[in-house]
């Protein structure tokens, strides 16, 4: 059984690329393309790790983990950030409570496998 | 005479009273010069002559007489011509004990003095914002630019992975596959440059803070080493202890060695050796990493640390694929933990870079 790995991210190549690399490594891909959507997608399926854009539209990345974590159904679907944007000062904080790891684009496919493998290994 | 020099000289107003009948026995320039009054109507003058509060002065006299410490006065002196002059009014004691010198400055001179600090604040304050405004400005304008550099390289360096890590099955023969490996080269070029120029200007846009946390040095180096994949290319030995620890931000601990680490390895003809050692001293960790390369000339010792310098120029730098910013980048790391960087170093027999840590980094 290959584990679920869901991708939120608007940048439509990103989700594409993300798409066949995932099934290259051996996931199931769910693709989302922003933080609402993800979460009425979340209401029907439960991916065993999110990978997670931060600056999107209409809510942020930042927002989104805020809206999982208080959802008591939703709050134990461990996050991996996966972002363009830095993390500075604060941020590096919020990303070790909230979050498992932080994945800087872009990623090559044998680095997201592993960090997936990894990952997954420990868990 | 040099007292009486200075007496004379000097700006604010000053004049000696006899105690018992308050009056005046000698004076300054100032004091004509701030009253309007001809020196010669002013010896034996009672103070009353001079201001219609005598009685304060009289007061705080007997203050002094008891011992007591006075504050300054705020009282009124009459001027020549009638006009009443707000002042400063300190009186102190003098020797012989009957005699009490009254030193004076318009409360104008005073208030001028504040209002123009007060001025120089707000001017201080406004410049101070303004820099701040600016470091965010700048701040905000890298992370921009990091998101919309890095964003499209996943796709272009995803695919390409994807159609060489399986050409065949995407029918890629040949001239097309030779093709496509040059972009990918350079793609990761491009990512490197960019990880480093985004790395750097944060630094410098002084928003950077470190995260001090215990660090165990030996499997981090270990870490380095294997995710680098240095050993295919060196013979490196990690001569860590195993409980050796110091007190730093670990991402900048990992970002330092890594490029001293990989500096060593691509700088460095075969058969190529690196030493990863620790010591540590009253004051500091000393974490050094000791190369058998191709070391450095004396004369560029001063400069290597310097943004996108390179030991031996472009040739080097296209010679060996570097961009020159990550010294410079470990060395900022270092001194944000008060920590220095040292090199010694031989041409053609090696160099090695002794990164020191202070043992009160803050946590």
């Amino acid at each position: 059984m290959s584990y679920t790995v869901m991708v939120i991210d608007d940048d439509q190549p990103t989700l594409e690329v993300m798409n066949l690399i995932l099934q290259k490594i051996g996931y199931m891909p769910l693709l989302s393309q922003n933080g609402l959507d993800a979460l009425d997608k979340l209401k029907y399926e439960r991916p065993d790790l999110i990978l997670l854009d931060l600056q999107m539209m209409p809510i942020d990345g930042w927002e989104f983990l805020r809206k999982l974590k208080q959802e008591q159904s939703l709050k134990d679907i461990p996050v991996m950030l996966f972002t363009a944007r830095p993390l500075i000062n604060e941020e590096r904080q919020w990303a070790e409570k909230m979050t498992v790891k932080v994945l800087e684009k872009p990623v090559a496919p044998a680095e997201l496998k592993n960090e997936l493998l990894e990952f997954f290994r420990k868990k | 005479m040099m007292y009486r020099r200075i007496f004379e000289r000097v700006v604010v107003g000053i004049f000696i009273i006899e105690s018992d009948c308050l009056t005046i026995i000698d004076f300054n320039r100032a004091m004509c010069n701030i009253l309007n009054y001809n020196p010669e109507n002013i010896i034996g003058s009672p103070i009353t002559k001079f201001s219609d509060e005598s009685p304060k002065i009289e007061e705080k006299i007997r203050e002094l007489v008891a011992g007591h410490i006075i504050d300054p006065l705020v009282i009124e002196l009459k001027k020549s011509n009638g006009e009443r002059v707000k002042v400063v009014f300190i009186i102190s004691t003098f020797e012989p004990k009957h005699l009490y010198i009254c030193t004076f400055m318009p409360i104008d001179w005073l208030s001028n003095y504040f209002v123009k600090s007060r001025e120089n604040q707000e001017i201080e304050k406004r410049a101070i914002s303004k820099l701040d405004d600016e470091i965010d400005f700048r701040k905000d304008f890298i992370m921009t630019a990091a998101h919309e550099l890095r964003t499209p390289l996943q796709p272009i360096l995803g695919y390409l992975h994807l159609l060489l890590d399986d050409p065949l099955a995407f029918e890629l023969k040949g001239d097309a596959q030779r093709m496509l490996r040059i972009c990918l080269d350079n793609v990761e070029r491009e990512r490197y440059i960019i990880e480093r120029m985004l790395e750097i200007s944060l630094l410098y846009s002084g928003k950077f803070q470190i995260k001090p946390t215990s660090v165990i040095l030996r499997p981090l180096v270990t870490e380095i080493i294997e995710k680098g994949e240095y050993e295919r290319e060196a013979d490196i030995s990690n001569e860590i202890p195993e409980a050796s620890s110091i007190t730093a931000d670990r991402d900048c601990l990992h970002s330092i060695l890594e490029s001293l680490i990989s500096n060593a390895v691509q700088f460095n003809k075969p058969p190529k050796r690196v030493w990863v050692t620790y010591s540590f001293s009253e004051q500091f960790h000393q974490l050094s990493v000791k190369d058998n390369g191709v070391g450095i000339d004396k004369n560029s010792i001063p400069f290597i640390f310097e943004p996108f310098h390179l030991a031996d120029g472009a040739k080097l730098s296209r010679g060996y694929k570097r961009l020159g910013l990550a010294l410079s980048i470990a060395n900022k790391y270092v001194k944000l933990h008060g920590g220095d960087i040292q090199v010694e170093s031989e041409v053609g027999s090696g160099t090695t870079f002794t990164v020191r840590f202070p043992k009160d980094v803050i946590v």
